[in-house]
C-alpha cells in the first residue's frame, strides 16, 4: 500500500514545487490509515501490503471475496484523509438516507463543513460503495433554500406568505396553540387532555419509528397515523405476508444461477439499490442468466441477458403460466418442482396445484401479455431447471389493480420451484434487532403514565379488503369526507403528500382547507409542496445531522445494526425530530415529561445500544465486529467509530427449519386447526377465546406466534406478521380467498364472455388471474401510462440536490416511434409537445364518490425503441412546483430560510422560465405524472395504482 | 465543459490486447514516464461488462474535486441502438485518459499542464494563464475552464488520495466495481492482470495519444452520436464554454 504509490523521489520529479506539503500530507495520513480496520466485507483480500501480489481480477463474489476494484490502494475508511487542498478530513461513520436502502456511509468533515461522503467498507450490505444519490447527500445540508428556522403563516393557507420565528416560540405554538394569521389554533397540550386521537402524525421515510410511536401512541395516546407505503409497495408486502409471513423478501442474487426480474429496477431504484445492484452484477460476471420483464428498457433491462417487453398489468398471467410449466413439464426426465418443500412446508399438494394451474397455459398467457407462448415456455423451463433461482419484483409489478395477487403468485412460483429460503433464492428478510430505551426501559418503568392509543379510522380507505400497510393516498379523501373524524392537529414528517400521491390538485385543495385541517404543522428540510400548505413549518435536521439505530434488510443474509449519527451538528435552528419530541413532551408536562426522560436523542440512542449490549450479556450472546470477531470492547464506542454492530457471523438460510427448544415451547398452546404453537398471553387473548375462536379467529393472535408443528416436530416456521396465518408457507390463502367477492364485484363488468371461470378460480383460494379492469375497455387509440424512477434521483426528496438535478431535471415522456407516428402523425419528432389526458375515472364501485376528474398534463415526447408500443412512460422526480430553486426554479427568500447564498449558476434554468401552471411542461423541471393518476386504491391491498392509468395523447399546437 | 456532442461524438477505437502491449510506456520511447522497473505508471481499466451507468462516479468526482455546475471531470455517456424489441442501451464512462502522448501538455505555453513520471497529467492553477489551448487540444473534450478561477481543470486520478494510499473517488464508489485503477508497470497488479487477460480498447486511438484509460467491451457505436436516455438537449457543457 505504501511503497507502491509514490516514492518521495518521484514526487519531487513530478511536482517540484509541492514536494514539502505533499510529503507531509502523505506521512500524516499513513498514520491515520493505519488503524487496523481490515473489514471482511469490503473484500480486502485483494488489498495487498507492499510487495504482496494483488488478487486476480476475477469477478468478485459476495462477502469477503476478491474485489477487482481494489488493487494496491485501499478504500476510504474511518481513519480520515486530507482533501485536495491538504485540509484534514475527519471521518464520521453513519447511514445514508437519500433512499430507503440505508447504506453504511462515512461522512468526512473538513473545518466543520461536510465535504465528502463515501461508502462505509465495514457495512456488510454496501461494502464501501454508494450510488450517485448518496454521493450528493451533502447537497441536502447546504441547499441554499433549506429551511433553517421555523416559519409561521401570515397569509392565507397555501398563499406563500411567511414570517420567521424562533424555535422556542414555534414549539410553544405547537404545544399550547395560539394565534396564526388571525385565527386560533389548538395546541398539543389541550388535545392531550381532551381528545388525543385528533393529533395525527403523517410520516414518510422517518426511520425513527420507535421514538415516534413512543411519543404519539404510548405517551400521548393517539394512534392516528398516516404512512407512505402504499405509494410503492403495499401490494407487494401483502402478497408476502399471506404466503411467507413477513413483509419483506431478500433476493440472494449474488448466489443465483438464474434471476427473473419483473417490474423491478434493481440497477436504478430498488429498495436495496446499491447493494443488490452490486450483487446482481457479481452474479452476471459469474455467469448467471438474468431475464427482465419490463414495459420499458430500464437500465436494469438493458444490462441483463434478455429484456422481455410486457403489457402493463399482465405479469400475473406470465407467472401463472410459468408455474404451470414448472408443475407439469419434465424436460430432463425429472420434475422441476420441489415436492419435498411443497409437502413439508406448504398447505397444498402437487395434484391440487396442477389441477388449478392447468388453465394457465403459455398460449393463454400470450393472449393477455402479448409475449409469445414460446418465449414464456422457454423462460419458464430455464427458470425451473436452474437452481437456485429467484424472482425479483417491485413497483412495476405491484403498482396495479392486481398487484397483491401477482406477488402472491410470484412467491408461490419461487416456493413450488424450491427456491425459498435457500442460498441464491428468495429469502425472508433478516434485519438487525436492538432494544429500544423508550419501549424497553421508560415505558416499562412508568407503566401507569402510558396510555392505550385511540385512533381515527382514516388510514385504511373505505371498504378495502386487507390494507395491512394502509392506503395513504386515500387519507385526504377520508378526511374531506369527514365521517371518520378529522385531525385537530396534523403534523407531517418527511412526508410530502401533496406531491407524492396521485391527483395532486385534489391533494392541495384538501390540505389547504382549514375546515378539514385546522392546524397543519410540517417538519421539513425544504419548502415542500406540502409545507407550502402548512400553518407552521419546523426546520428538520437532515439525515446527516440526526441520530438513529438503523436495521436494513440484509443482503449479506445475516442481521446487523447500523448507526446514524450527525456528521456535523444541525445548521441554524434545525432540530432532530426525536429532540423535537423531547421538547414538546417537556412543554406538555406531566406524564408526557415523565415518559421522555432523556435530554437528547443521542442519550436515548446510546441507552438503547447499551441495553442491547446488556441483554446480549444476559443471554450469552455478543455483538461482532465487521471482521466477524466477537466484540471485546465497548459496544457504543465501536458503533460510533465503525458504524456497524454485527449480530451473526455468516449467512443464514433455511430459517424456517430451525427446531424449537423445549424451553421455547414449554407452557405454549398448539392450535388444533393450524398446528401453530402460540402464546395467547403474549397476544392478549383470553382463555375463552383460545377455546372458542382458536388461533385464526382471535384478534392479533399472530403476535403470540412461537412456531409451527410439522410432522410432530416444532419448527420456527414462516413466522406471520400482520395476519393470523400459520407458520407454513401458505399457497392456499384464506385471506386472499376472503377478498374474492370484492374483486369479482369490481371486475365482473369488464370480463370477456368466455371468462366465466374467473369467479370460480378466485374462490379456490389459490393464485388466480385477475385482469386490470380499465385495461379491458382501452381502445386502440389509448395508451397505458406508467411511471418510473431513474438512477440519480429518489422519488420526491432529492430534487434539492444540485448535483443530481444537474444530471436529471426534466422528464420527457417515452413513446415508441411506431406508436407516436400512428397516434400523433408521421411528422412527430423528438421533443415535440404533447398533451396526456386521463378521462374521468368512473368505475362501477366508485360511482359518485371520490371520483377523479378528467385531467391533463403537457409533456415533451421522447421517441425511443426502448418502450412497449402500448405504453407511455413518464418518470417521477420532476415537475416540482416548490422544493427550492434546484427542483422548481422557485427560491425561498434568504431572510426566511436563513440559509447561505449559493452563487452556482443553474445552467439548465438560464433563459428559461418555469411554467405558470405546474401541469404544463417546463424545461426547468419537466412535469409530474401524478396530476393525472387517480388515487383510488387497489381494492385488496390499498395500493396506489401508479401504473394502471389509461390515457389519450394528442399534439399541442 | 467538454461534453458537447461536437467534441465527443467523433468515434472511438478498438485495439486488441497485443496492440496495447506494443504501446505500453517504455515501448514508444517518446515520453519520459516511468518504464517498468523505474516506478509506477498509473492507468485505469473500465470494464463495460460490469458498468451499469449509475453516475456514482460522476457525482463522487464533483464532490471530491469541487467541480462547479455545468462541468464534469468524469461523466457517463449513454446511447441506445437497435429496434424494438431488440433495443439496447450502452454506458461509457469517460474521464481524462492520462495519455502517454498528451496533446494538452504539448500545447500548454506556461507548463501548467504537466505529466508526472507516474503518468498522471496534472494541472497547476498557479501557473495556468487561462488561454484554454489545452481545452481545445484535448481530443476527448475532458478539460474545461473553471468559470470561477478562469483556469483549466482536469481529472488528476485524485492524486491527493493516491498519495495517501486511497483509491480515486470514482473508483472507490463504483458499485459495479467496473473501474480498476493501478500500476501498469507492475505485472502483478490487478489492472495489469486484467489487461493481460482480456481484449481492451481505447478511445480514438487514431489520434495517437496513447490513452492509459482502457475499456473492456467497448462498442464503437456507443461513443457515437447519442440519444441520451433521459434528457433532451440541455446537456452540461452546451452552455457557455
Amino acid at each position: 500500500m505504501t511503497n507502491k504509490t509514490n516514492s518521495p523521489q518521484q514526487v519531487e520529479q513530478g511536482e517540484p514545487g509541492k514536494l514539502d506539503r505533499r510529503t507531509a500530507v502523505k506521512a500524516g495520513v499513513l498514520a491515520a490509515i493505519g488503524l487496523g480496520t481490515g473489514a471482511l466485507f469490503r473484500g480486502l483480500t485483494s488489498v495487498a501490503g507492499a510487495g504482496e501480489p494483488a488478487a486476480p481480477p476475477a469477478a468478485g463474489k459476495a462477502d469477503g471475496t476478491p474485489d477487482p476494484a481494489v488493487g494496491e490502494l485501499v478504500r476510504a475508511d474511518v481513519g480520515g484523509y486530507r482533501g485536495k487542498d491538504g485540509a484534514e478530513r475527519v471521518a464520521v461513520a453513519s447511514t445514508c438516507m437519500q433512499c430507503i436502502a440505508a447504506c453504511g456511509i462515512i461522512g468526512y468533515r473538513e473545518n466543520g463543513h461536510i465535504a465528502k461522503i463515501e461508502g462505509n467498507p465495514h457495512c456488510p450490505n454496501n461494502r464501501g460503495m454508494v450510488c450517485a444519490k448518496s454521493q450528493a447527500g451533502l447537497n441536502q445540508v447546504y441547499d441554499p433554500d433549506r429551511l433553517l428556522h421555523p416559519l409561521v403563516r401570515v397569509g392565507k393557507r397555501g398563499e406563500g406568505k411567511w414570517k420567521r420565528l424562533s424555535m422556542d416560540k414555534a414549539l410553544d405554538l405547537v404545544a399550547f396553540g395560539g394565534t396564526i394569521a388571525g385565527g386560533e389554533v389548538e395546541g398539543l397540550k389541550s388535545i392531550y387532555e381532551s381528545g388525543p386521537e385528533t393529533f395525527m402524525f403523517h410520516y414518510g421515510r422517518s426511520r425513527i419509528k420507535n421514538a415516534q410511536n413512543h411519543f404519539q401512541k404510548t405517551a400521548f395516546g393517539s394512534g392516528t397515523q398516516g404512512n407512505h407505503t402504499s405509494i410503492c409497495e403495499t401490494a407487494k408486502w401483502l402478497g408476502n405476508e399471506v404466503t411467507m409471513g413477513k413483509h419483506y423478501d431478500v433476493n440472494d442474487v449474488a448466489h443465483s444461477k438464474y434471476v427473473l426480474i419483473f417490474g423491478a429496477n434493481i440497477l436504478e431504484a430498488h429498495t436495496g439499490h446499491s447493494y443488490i445492484a452490486q450483487r446482481l452484477i457479481e452474479a452476471k460476471a459469474a455467469g448467471a442468466k438474468i431475464v427482465t420483464f419490463d414495459v420499458r428498457l430500464s437500465n436494469t433491462a438493458a444490462k441483463t441477458s434478455e429484456w422481455v417487453p410486457i403489457l402493463p398489468g399482465t405479469d400475473l398471467a406470465v407467472i401463472l403460466a410459468m408455474t404451470n410449466i414448472v408443475l407439469n413439464e419434465q424436460p430432463y426426465g425429472r420434475p422441476l418442482y420441489d415436492e419435498t418443500f411443497i409437502n413439508k412446508w406448504t398447505n397444498v399438494t402437487v395434484d391440487q396445484l396442477r389441477k388449478h394451474y392447468a388453465r394457465y397455459t403459455p398460449e393463454w398467457a400470450e393472449t393477455e401479455s402479448g409475449i409469445p407462448a414460446e418465449t414464456i415456455r422457454r423462460i419458464g423451463l430455464e427458470y425451473g431447471a436452474s437452481k437456485p433461482a429467484t424472482i425479483v419484483t417491485y413497483r412495476g409489478f405491484v403498482g396495479h389493480y392486481n398487484g397483491a395477487q401477482a406477488e402472491w403468485a410470484a412467491k408461490t412460483l419461487d416456493a413450488v420451484a424450491g427456491n425459498f429460503n435457500v442460498k441464491g433464492g428468495t429469502n425472508v428478510k433478516f434485519g438487525g434487532k436492538s432494544k429500544d430505551a423508550y419501549n424497553d426501559i421508560v415505558a416499562k418503568e412508568n407503566k401507569s403514565a402510558t396510555r392505550k392509543a385511540k385512533k381515527l379510522k382514516i388510514a385504511d380507505g373505505d371498504n378495502l379488503h386487507l390494507p395491512t400497510h394502509h392506503s395513504c393516498q386515500w387519507i385526504y379523501e377520508m378526511i374531506a369526507d369527514g365521517s371518520h373524524g378529522r385531525p385537530n392537529l396534523y403534523m407531517t414528517y418527511v412526508y410530502n403528500g401533496a406531491y407524492t400521491t396521485g391527483d395532486c390538485e385534489r391533494n392541495r385543495e384538501i390540505l389547504c382547507n382549514q375546515e378539514y385541517f385546522p392546524f397543519v404543522v410540517a417538519v421539513d428540510v425544504a419548502m415542500s409542496e406540502s409545507a407550502e400548505c402548512a400553518d407552521l413549518i419546523l426546520p428538520d435536521a437532515t439525515y446527516l445531522e440526526r441520530w438513529a439505530i438503523e436495521s436494513a434488510a440484509s443482503f449479506a443474509m445475516f442481521p446487523f445494526l447500523q448507526i446514524r449519527q450527525p456528521v456535523a451538528p444541525p445548521l441554524g435552528e434545525a432540530m432532530d425530530m426525536q429532540d423535537i419530541f423531547i421538547q414538546l413532551a417537556q412543554r406538555i408536562g406531566g406524564d408526557m415529561a415523565v415518559l421522555h426522560p432523556y435530554g437528547t436523542a443521542e442519550e436515548y440512542i446510546q441507552a438503547s445500544i447499551e441495553l442491547q449490549a446488556a441483554d446480549n450479556a444476559k443471554r450469552n450472546k455478543t455483538f461482532y465486529t465487521s471482521e466477524t470477531k466477537p466484540l471485546q470492547t465497548d459496544a457504543w464506542a465501536y458503533f460510533k467509530k465503525y458504524g456497524v454492530l454485527l449480530q451473526a457471523t455468516g449467512p443464514i438460510y433455511h430459517a424456517q427449519e430451525k427446531k424449537l427448544k423445549d424451553t421455547d415451547v414449554a407452557g405454549k398452546v398448539v392450535d388444533d386447526k393450524t398446528g401453530v404453537i402460540w402464546d395467547p398471553h403474549k397476544a392478549h387473548v383470553s382463555d375463552e377465546d383460545v377455546q372458542t375462536k382458536g388461533y385464526t379467529g382471535s384478534k392479533k393472535a399472530y403476535t403470540g406466534y412461537v412456531g409451527q408443528m410439522v410432522d410432530g416436530v416444532a419448527y420456527k416456521g414462516f413466522k406471520p406478521d400482520k395476519i393470523n396465518k400459520s407458520g407454513l408457507f401458505e399457497i392456499h390463502s384464506e385471506f386472499m380467498k376472503a377478498g374474492a367477492d370484492k374483486v369479482m364485484a369490481d371486475i365482473k363488468g369488464f370480463l370477456n364472455p368466455d371468462e366465466g371461470w374467473v369467479a370460480q378460480h378466485l374462490a379456490e383460494g389459490l393464485p388466480s388471474w385477475v385482469p386490470v379492469p380499465e385495461h379491458r375497455k382501452r381502445t386502440t387509440d389509448q395508451l397505458i401510462m406508467i411511471s418510473f424512477k431513474v438512477n440519480v434521483q429518489i422519488h420526491s426528496r432529492s430534487q434539492n440536490c444540485k448535483w443530481l438535478q444537474e444530471i436529471y431535471h426534466n422528464n420527457p415522456a417515452w413513446i415508441n416511434p411506431v406508436t407516436a407516428r400512428r397516434l400523433l402523425g408521421a411528422d412527430i419528432k423528438e421533443g415535440d409537445l404533447i398533451r396526456v389526458r386521463v378521462d374521468m375515472v368512473e368505475l362501477p364501485w366508485r360511482k359518485g364518490k371520490g371520483v377523479t376528474q378528467a385531467r391533463d398534463i403537457t409533456a415533451r415526447i421522447h421517441l425511443t425503441e426502448g418502450v412497449h408500443p402500448d405504453v407511455i412512460a413518464v418518470s417521477y422526480h420532476c415537475g416540482h412546483w416548490a422544493y427550492g430553486r434546484y427542483a422548481s426554479g422557485r427560491q425561498v427568500a434568504t431572510e426566511l430560510s436563513g440559509a447561505g447564498a449559493d452563487a452556482e449558476q443553474i445552467w439548465w434554468q438560464q433563459r428559461r422560465a418555469a411554467a405558470k401552471d405546474p401541469k404544463q411542461w417546463s424545461e426547468i423541471t419537466g412535469v409530474h405524472p401524478n396530476w393525472i393518476i387517480p388515487n383510488i386504491p387497489a381494492r385488496v391491498s390499498g395500493q396506489f395504482r401508479s401504473n394502471d392509468t389509461v390515457v389519450s395523447v394528442s399534439r399541442v399546437s | 465543459m467538454s461534453l458537447t456532442r461536437r467534441q465527443f461524438l467523433k468515434g472511438s477505437g478498438v485495439v486488441g490486447a497485443a496492440a496495447v502491449a506494443a504501446t505500453l510506456p517504455g515501448c514508444t520511447g517518446t515520453t519520459d514516464t516511468n518504464t517498468p522497473g523505474q516506478g509506477p505508471r498509473y492507468g485505469m481499466v473500465i470494464d463495460l461488462r460490469r458498468c451499469f451507468g449509475c453516475h456514482a462516479c460522476s457525482v463522487a468526482c464533483k464532490a471530491e474535486q469541487d467541480v462547479p455546475l455545468g462541468y464534469f471531470k468524469s461523466w457517463v455517456m449513454v446511447s441506445e441502438k437497435g429496434r424494438y424489441p431488440h433495443a439496447r442501451r450502452d454506458f461509457v464512462p469517460v474521464l481524462c485518459n492520462h495519455c502517454d502522448q498528451p496533446p494538452c501538455v504539448e500545447v500548454c505555453p506556461s507548463q501548467a499542464t504537466k505529466q508526472r513520471k507516474d503518468g498522471i497529467v496534472t494541472q497547476d492553477d498557479d501557473l495556468c494563464i487561462g488561454c484554454k489551448y489545452c481545452v481545445q487540444a484535448c481530443p476527448y473534450g475532458v478539460k474545461y475552464s473553471d468559470p470561477r478561477t478562469k483556469t483549466a481543470q482536469k481529472c488528476d486520478f485524485c492524486l491527493h488520495r493516491v498519495e495517501q494510499g486511497i483509491l480515486p473517488a470514482c473508483v472507490n464508489t463504483c458499485n459495479a466495481r467496473a473501474r480498476i485503477f493501478g500500476d501498469l508497470n507492475d505485472p502483478d497488479s490487478a489492472i495489469s492482470r486484467l489487461i493481460a487477460g482480456n481484449p481492451v480498447q481505447t478511445l480514438r486511438p487514431a489520434m495517437g495519444t496513447d490513452p492509459r484509460v482502457y475499456y473492456i467491451g467497448l462498442d464503437q457505436d456507443a461513443y457515437a452520436p447519442i440519444q441520451r436516455a433521459f434528457s433532451l438537449s440541455d446537456q452540461p457543457g452546451t452552455q457557455g464554454e
